[in-house]
């Protein structure tokens, strides 16, 4: 395996599930939150192969540069799902709230909740709780994703989690 | 709820994760022959031969069984990402025209089986058909786009796509313009009447089989 092949695979285990998660809570369906999270990681393959020393720059933090890739597909799949309506077929729900059999394994009723909750949450908000409270990342780390200042991420994550916390209530 | 139940249960989330079969598939599909999967990884170290043939047989397997899936099922992202992949490769220009075909052959196959979810099929036909009509701008990409919409209405299928409206508003807006200036017969006015009136109620897909009938 060559060096290049080795240094994505590295970087596909170690961000695939936090991917898929960050993905799977904005669009609340396995099967699409599969699709873009490898369409995520084929175009930073893509990206990867197409200038090496541009990836290298770009992968200082690669974890950044995986969720910016995952962050503007979400929005251009929420573009398309405006464009593109149904007519005889409009009541197809493309997102299926319920969870799966394995997630209602793995969650308690009360963290359904909040995952529920936090679909009524603006993406801004969202991306915050996501990054810090299921991730784990730091204010300094998602200071540099959202190319805001520490004191700024800190700020807007308290109002994220004040406005998750009203809507777990008004639920 | 306290704001330390809330993270807690927050926290919890954490254990949602994606299927193993699909996270190992992905990354063979994207990484290609030259990634290996961790169970392989002694063989290949110590039975070259063996290990090829291994290999070889588990992506054969898995190429054939994600050729056949249709959305919905669980090796379909397989099947979606190893297209992108060809096609790019291929540098095919008419790749994603090659692709909404594939989705109506799936729409074709789908509806064979009773049993069949069709939500994602249609979906990921809505979605082709959408992305290609957006980009349609020649008149023979134009006529293929409007070509395959009309395939899958004869299939019984209906769906409301604003790329595709737009493109068969642009065509019926030019036909028209066209048999206006052209001599018809009697009957033929009567139906460009109907064509224009449809037209102008914003039916264009309606209004385009009509200027069919006319015949010019």
């Amino acid at each position: 395996m060559s060096s290049l092949h080795q240094k994505f695979s590295k970087t596909y285990d170690k961000n695939l599930k936090g991917i898929y998660r960050f993905i799977y809570f904005k669009v609340n369906s396995e099967q699409i939150a599969e699709d873009l999270c490898s369409e995520t990681f084929l175009r930073a393959w893509q990206a990867f192969n197409r200038d090496r020393n541009h990836f290298d720059r770009e992968i200082e933090n690669p974890r950044a540069f995986l969720y910016q890739i995952a962050r503007n597909l979400v929005i251009d799949h929420y573009k398309q799902k405006d464009r593109t309506r149904t007519a005889n077929i409009d009541d197809v729900v493309l997102t299926d709230q319920s969870p799966s059999p394995e997630e209602r394994a793995a969650i308690s009723s009360d963290a359904d909740n909040v995952k529920l909750a936090m679909q009524d949450l603006k993406q801004e908000y969202q991306d915050l709780i996501i990054w810090r409270h299921i991730e784990g990342l730091s204010c300094k780390e998602i200071a540099k994703i959202t190319n805001s200042s520490h004191g700024a991420t800190r700020a807007k994550l308290h109002r994220a989690l004040t406005a998750l916390k009203e809507k777990v209530e008004e639920a | 709820m306290q704001e330390k139940d809330l993270i807690k249960n927050l926290k919890s989330l954490k254990q949602i994760e994606p299927k193993k079969e699909w996270v190992s598939l992905t990354k063979q599909e994207i990484l290609g022959k030259e990634e290996r999967i961790p169970v392989l990884t002694f063989i290949f170290n110590h039975k070259p031969a063996f290990a090829s043939a291994t290999l070889f047989s588990f992506m054969v397997v898995t190429l054939v069984l994600s050729y056949n899936a249709l959305p919905g099922d669980t090796l379909f992202p397989v099947r979606k990402t190893t297209e992108r992949v060809e096609l790019m490769a291929r540098l095919e220009k008419a790749q994603d025209l090659v692709i909404a075909q594939r989705r109506i052959e799936d729409l074709k196959r789908a509806q064979e089986r009773a049993e069949r979810n069709m939500e994602p099929v249609v979906a990921e036909v809505r979605t082709t058909i959408s992305e290609i009509a957006r980009v349609a701008k020649d008149p023979e990409a134009t006529q293929q786009v409007i070509d395959m919409d009309r395939e899958i209405k004869s299939l019984g299928v209906s769906y409301d796509s604003q790329e595709v409206e737009e493109l068969y508003k642009r065509e019926v807006e030019a036909e028209l313009e066209r048999l206006k200036e052209t001599s018809l017969t009697e009957e033929q006015e009567e139906q460009l009447e109907k064509a224009i009136e449809l037209q102008e109620n914003q039916e264009y897909a309606e209004a385009y089989e009509i200027v069919l009938k006319i015949g010019y």
